[in-house]
């Protein structure tokens, strides 16, 4: 194989940074812009080629994830989903027994209309959630079938979603949002079989840290796609995830170590850079 | 407006060219400071094109590879004038106190 050959077939792997989508409307004539660019006798992709092709590549995916909707239409979408799949994930005793059926009835029914962008029943019911978290069932002589009050910051996902979803339903004047990915309904699912064998979210070290991981890695996610799609839905989206974290921070500060703080201080960092980097990218070409 | 923006708009103020075109035209109007990596050059010209700054001017076929050649639009050249009078007037600050200062 001739030397031009080669670093061809390299730059091709290289593009598979890029959506299958971008790669076929634009994949030859950026390899074509490639190889003039190149020197005729290498064989290796430059370096100073090589990292903004992996930069683009991943700004391609983030543009592809956008929806149509307005910019705060699917940073509000997304944070609210965001907050519903995490809190109905580890709250909800699903397995191996039913124990309160109707309320797992509805976390379900919520999850798949949020997921699908149907905002006249996911708003009704992230209500009835609510009164039912929050104890307000009892005072209203309404039938309890929620979990029982702990404290405030057990109540404040639940506002966070309500309230998301008022924002969302009177600025869409109660039109249904873009439909998110089924594989968001996989996040409470693999969380539902886990209480198979009787794993506790609260207490499992390995849980923490994985969960730790998962969270550092989505939110360095958000910073980079908001620098790179220049986009600020991702960061909204973010900020408002952080939102019943910080509230149980709040809540239970005695009980958190250095750890804890320096943890959540991390996450916020991360939220506060994205949202200023939202700010100063936004309308910057 | 980022610098390597600035240079593909000016590149393509002259004629419509296509992606390796204009990295050589910003080159050569940078005297060689700006040299435009493919990955770079190419996602502006995506953010160009959606804020309706460039569009596709026409498309040939090279060496069996399809080569698109980019046109700058009306709101393209306001955008980049508007930037060269920013840039001006900055400059502007520095140059007229060191003629005053006649250093």
């Amino acid at each position: 194989m001739n030397d031009s050959a080669t670093l061809e077939q390299r730059y091709r792997r290289l593009l598979r940074a890029y959506p299958r989508t971008y790669r076929e409307q634009h994949g030859e004539e950026l390899l074509s812009t490639l190889m003039e660019a190149a020197d005729p006798e290498t064989r290796r992709p430059a370096i100073r080629e090589a990292l903004p092709l992996l930069a683009g590549g991943f700004a391609a995916h983030a543009r592809d994830a956008r929806s149509r909707a307005p910019w705060w239409v699917d940073g509000l979408h997304l944070g609210v989903l965001a907050v519903a799949t995490t809190t109905y994930a580890m709250k909800v005793d699903v397995l191996p027994h039913l124990i309160r059926p109707i309320w797992i009835a509805l976390a379900i029914l919520l999850l798949v209309a949020l997921t699908r962008g149907w905002l006249r029943l996911a708003l009704p019911l992230a209500i009835v959630a609510v009164v039912q978290a929050s104890g307000l069932a009892a005072r209203m002589g309404v039938p309890r079938f929620g979990p029982a009050y702990v404290e405030t910051s057990n109540v404040v996902p639940h506002v966070v979603i309500v309230a998301g979803l008022a924002i969302l339903a009177i600025g869409r004047r109660g039109k249904a949002l873009p439909a998110r990915s089924w594989l968001w309904l996989l996040i409470p699912v693999s969380c539902w079989m886990l209480q198979f064998v009787d794993f506790s979210f609260e207490e499992e070290l390995p849980w923490l840290l994985f969960r730790s991981g998962v969270e550092v890695l989505a939110l360095s996610a958000v910073l980079w796609a908001t620098v790179a799609a220049k986009d600020a839905r991702w960061s909204l989206a973010a900020a408002i995830y952080m939102i019943p974290g910080l509230a149980y921070l709040a809540e239970n500060l005695p009980a958190h170590g250095r750890k804890g703080f320096a943890y959540w201080g991390l996450l916020t960092l991360l939220v506060v850079a994205s949202a200023v980097a939202a700010r100063r990218t936004r309308r910057r070409i | 407006m980022t610098e390597a923006t600035y240079f593909i708009l000016a590149a393509l103020l002259e004629k419509p060219l296509h992606g390796y075109g204009i990295i050589k035209r910003a080159g050569e109007q940078s005297s060689g400071r700006m040299k435009l990596a493919v990955g770079t050059l190419y996602g502006a010209l995506d953010r160009l094109a959606e804020a309706g700054l460039v569009v596709i001017d026409r498309e040939e076929i090279v060496d069996g590879r399809a080569r698109r050649y980019y046109r700058i639009t009306e709101e393209g050249t306001a955008a980049v004038r508007a930037e060269a009078v920013r840039l001006q007037s900055a400059a502007a600050v520095v140059t007229s106190q060191i003629m005053v200062m006649g250093t």
